[in-house]
């Protein structure tokens, strides 16, 4: 099985990549690679880079068959547009992760609309990974944004 | 004559540029030029004009002159009549400087801002023709309006 680990380029999320490091020790069925952004934390267990460019990132979330990413709105609407299965496990102000809480209102959003797996801490992420194929992609959107919104720009590119 | 309307479109890498592309589909048609903080997007819109700009935070004051310096050089090279972005500090400051040569702009804030709009986003009130937020509970009357998410 294929992990691919997600947590931005910019920020690293040391956390989320130190859990699934530490899972992956006796996983020896699973290739994991991540893009971990610029940090000294080394991980043990997966292949890491610190930023992919597009054209590799691509590639490596294609050929995966889960995704564990932060709750980063890029990731996710390509999950759903790819229809891959993929947990989301949010970053915390309070940890310094991020500089706000969004991504926590995120994940309750979209845990709302039922559309991905949310893992808010370690516990609920390990409770995952107990049996990581059966882990399944929960909602499908089209390659463009709902006819609504696509129709209101049209129409003030029209009059403008 | 639509034909000849040119569009500039802008987002940073990462979360903003995935929503930005979601939106081409109402570009179709028209002349559009798209700008980001990350060379390699280019591949994502290949066949279009692509700016690789200075990505900037709050942080870094000169990254943020080189920036506005990057973006005043595009609107002047490419001289749209309609900016679109779908949020991030480089979107705002292209929607500014857009009105130093009379551009119509559309800020569209992104998904991710569920609770509140972004920090961006409040300032960008002021620059945006179209305002818009995804999030219905965080529209009022006087904008952001919601025309639906790029869900």
């Amino acid at each position: 099985m294929k992990i691919f680990i997600i947590v931005g380029s910019i920020f690293p999320f040391d956390r989320l990549i130190k859990i699934v490091d530490n899972w992956a020790q006796d996983k020896n069925d699973m290739t994991i690679i991540a893009q971990i952004g610029k940090t000294n934390y080394i991980p043990q267990n997966m292949k890491y880079y610190d930023k992919l460019g597009a054209k590799e990132f691509n590639e490596c979330f294609s050929g995966s068959d889960l995704i564990i990413s932060h709750a980063g709105m890029g990731v996710i609407l390509k999950s759903l547009v790819e229809q891959k299965p993929v947990i989301v496990f949010p970053r915390k102000c309070e940890l310094n992760e991020v500089t706000t809480n969004h991504q926590i209102a995120t994940a309750k959003a979209l845990d709302k609309l039922n559309f991905v797996n949310i893992a808010m801490d370690e516990v609920d992420l390990l409770c995952y990974l107990e049996n990581p194929g059966s882990i399944i992609s929960k909602h499908k959107i089209g390659e463009f944004a709902s006819p609504p919104l696509i129709n209101t720009l049209k129409e003030f590119i029209e009059n403008n | 004559m639509q034909k000849n309307k040119k569009i500039l479109a802008v987002a940073s890498s990462g979360g903003h540029w995935i929503q930005l592309l979601r939106i081409r589909s109402a570009f179709e048609g028209y002349y559009v030029t798209y700008a980001s903080t990350e060379k390699s997007n280019y591949s994502d819109v290949e066949g279009h004009d692509f700016y690789a700009l200075q990505d900037a935070n709050r942080k870094s004051i000169l990254n943020f002159f080189k920036m506005w310096l990057q973006i005043f050089g595009i609107l002047r090279n490419v001289k749209p009549s309609i900016i679109i972005t779908t949020g991030s500090a480089p979107g705002l400051m292209t929607l500014i400087i857009g009105k130093l040569f009379s551009t119509k702009n559309v800020w569209i804030d992104s998904i991710a801002n569920v609770e509140k709009l972004s920090t961006s986003g409040k300032i960008a009130r002021n620059f945006a023709d179209l305002y818009l937020t995804q999030w219905e509970h965080l529209a009022k009357p006087e904008g952001p309006l919601y025309k639906g998410s790029i869900l």
